[in-house]
């Protein structure tokens, strides 16, 4: 019992520390809805009376969307090779969670490398005859979905990953023996069993999406602003917090438009599975 | 480990990390009779005020550090309320807009004397005549571009950063800075100036037009150029100094002048050690490590007593009096005061521009 008094006075820190970080954060939150001593929602309605900054709303989630609608195409294969194989499954893994060891900042630097007017591809496609002068892959909406999809893929692989592990090979296996192509046991057997590994994926790599910063700095264009790069420089380049903070709840509420459906079906095909394996 | 563990290993981590950041926090703040602690730009800078800190503690035995930073006015304002620097190294805007905010020492004449040797119109003072702090050098805008790719007479005057030729081949500065300086500069050429920005609106319109990217920093910005991804961009010209200048990669000053860019030492308030930040920034305004600082860098003196060798005023192209000449020094305090609305302009102009 004495011990554990002392446990208690030991928590003060990390109390101090939580109530420092929720009151900043309802500052900053409350900050949103107060202009000139006036509480009300003009900052929101500002935001969405400037077209430039609807359009940078518009362009986030669409950018968000698509780059998730990739990592699912590319992450669910990789996923599916991963969990199927008998030897060397760890090194995949490795292999997989080995560009995290990077700074995004220094992943970003070699696409630029890559994708550049005078980059790797580029070099390529002239020297190979195929273009006559630079295409370009770098500086627009394509370029930040490429660099994306690098980042962010992995979170996808292992989300996928996890649930495919947990699916007992013979399923597969029992639909072979049933003659079913391989497209039949994707559509009909995987696909809905590792479906809350893809929406968990899903959620993740397009929350992370919505926000990102770094990618569309250094891989966007002049007219390729998200809203992240906007709430940054809001905030570290003109210090006005009040309105950063709208951007920020305005986003948060978009996302959440978003990822609710893909929670509630992440849900229900949770609940489908169970009553199916009952 | 069961849930209960968990919650208590967690909150026992968020415990250490509080106490560790409490008490960094309080191990790294300068305090009374602490000394110096300054923030200075990373890269060259930051060596050689590095280098000057040392001759200032080998001179006074005042306790001198200089840390590198990305900017002074996130620092400054986040540590209003537990300083950990007392000196910080900024441009004439970021000086003004933290002095306005309460966030910055301010002085008397008495207590910069150096300031005897500045031209008056680089001393930057508070609405009530209080100085800020103590100018330093200053480099200035000009236009920077790949050999390979254009050739000095390209870009010989302002406007050629407007010719359709160019289009898809130049960068622009972020917004912050287009704003700041780019549509000022621009203005001036056109007959506008600093209040009257609108006649600077189709010159960067032009260059938005042309630009490929916004740079978000000199690291970027140096490799698109010397890549040759970009042709040509508005730049700095201690960018073209010495063991800085990038290879393959020219510098110029178009014939209509260009923007000049000067710097300060400023001392944050409440940082501690009022008496040694004034001692230094004293010291940094004597000639000796402003010498130090050109020949580094190529930031130029504002103490006018700075002799420049020959072989400084070669590399400089120009000796510094025929050099200010051609430089527009605007009212920075009616830059800063304006500065987010014409961010706002300039967000709104740039994303109509195809």
């Amino acid at each position: 019992m004495q011990l554990g008094r002392w446990l208690y006075l030991g928590l003060i820190p990390a109390i101090l520390l939580l109530a420092g970080f929720f009151y900043a954060l309802f500052t900053l939150v409350a900050s949103a809805f107060v202009t000139d001593g006036v509480v009300g929602f003009a900052r929101f309605a500002s935001f969405f009376l400037r077209a430039d900054y609807v359009d940078v709303l518009v362009r986030t989630l669409w950018i968000a969307g698509l780059t998730t609608a990739i990592a699912v195409v590319i992450g669910y294969p990789v996923a599916y090779l991963i969990a199927r194989t008998r030897t060397g499954r760890t090194w995949l893994l490795m292999l997989v969670i080995a560009p995290w060891l990077t700074s995004v900042v220094v992943r970003t630097y070699g696409w630029m490398v890559i994708l550049g007017n005078r980059g790797l591809i580029n070099g390529f496609l002239q020297w190979a005859g195929l273009a006559g002068r630079p295409v370009p892959l770098m500086y627009n909406s394509f370029g930040i979905i490429v660099g994306l999809v690098h980042v962010l893929c992995p979170f996808m692989i292992i989300a996928i990953f996890s649930t495919l592990q947990q699916l007992d090979p013979a399923l597969e296996e029992a639909a072979m023996s049933l003659r079913a192509r391989p497209w039949r046991i994707f559509r009909k057997v995987l696909l809905p069993l590792t479906l809350p590994g893809v929406i968990s994926g899903a959620i993740i790599v397009f929350l992370m999406a919505t926000g990102a910063i770094v990618t569309p700095l250094l891989l966007g264009g002049l007219r390729d602003r998200m809203l992240g790069t906007q709430i940054f420089q809001e905030m570290f380049e003109l210090f006005d917090f009040p309105k950063a903070a709208t951007m920020a709840i305005i986003l948060t509420v978009s996302a959440i438009c978003v990822v609710l459906p893909l929670q509630w079906l992440e849900r229900r095909v949770g609940r489908h599975l169970r009553t199916v394996e009952e | 480990m069961n849930r209960r563990s968990i919650r208590s290993l967690a909150m026992a981590l968020l415990s250490a990390a509080a106490c560790l950041v409490a008490s960094t926090s309080w191990a790294q703040a300068p305090g009374p009779g602490g000394g110096i602690t300054m923030g200075a730009y990373g890269g060259g800078p930051g060596d050689v005020w590095r280098r000057v800190a040392k001759t200032f503690t080998d001179e006074t035995k005042i306790p001198a550090r200089v840390v590198d930073w990305v900017d002074i006015q996130p620092v400054i304002r986040s540590q209003a309320a537990n300083p950990q620097y007392n000196v910080g190294l900024g441009n004439y805007i970021d000086a003004y807009r933290l002095a306005k905010d309460g966030l910055l020492e301010t002085f008397t004449p008495d207590e910069l004397p150096g300031l005897k040797n500045v031209p008056k119109a680089q001393i930057l003072k508070t609405a009530d005549g209080r100085i800020i702090g103590a100018p330093i050098y200053f480099q200035y805008y000009g236009i920077a571009y790949n050999k390979d790719l254009a050739k000095a007479s390209d870009f010989e005057s302002w406007e050629a950063l407007a010719d359709p030729k160019w289009r898809g081949k130049l960068a622009l500065t972020r917004f912050i800075w287009s704003a700041t300086y780019d549509l000022v500069l621009y203005a001036k050429l056109h007959g506008g100036d600093e209040n009257n920005i609108a006649p600077g609106i189709p010159l960067l319109k032009g260059l938005a037009a042309n630009a490929v990217t916004v740079y978000s920093s000199m690291a970027q910005m140096n490799g698109l150029l010397s890549r040759g991804e970009v042709a040509a961009v508005p730049y700095y010209s201690a960018r073209f100094w010495g063991d800085a200048a990038l290879p393959g990669v020219g510098f110029l000053l178009p014939k209509e002048g260009g923007l000049m860019l000067p710097y300060m030492l400023v001392v944050a308030k409440g940082g501690g050690d009022r008496a040694a930040a004034l001692a230094w920034l004293n010291y940094a305004m004597t000639a000796e490590p402003q010498q130090m600082i050109l020949n580094a860098t190529g930031y130029i003196p504002l103490n006018q007593t700075v002799k420049l060798t020959d072989e400084q005023t070669r590399r400089l192209g120009m000796p510094v009096a025929d050099l200010l000449k051609r430089l527009y020094q605007p009212d920075w305090t009616v830059v800063a005061d304006k500065q987010e609305e014409r961010v706002n302009l300039v967000e709104q102009l740039l994303s109509q521009v195809k």
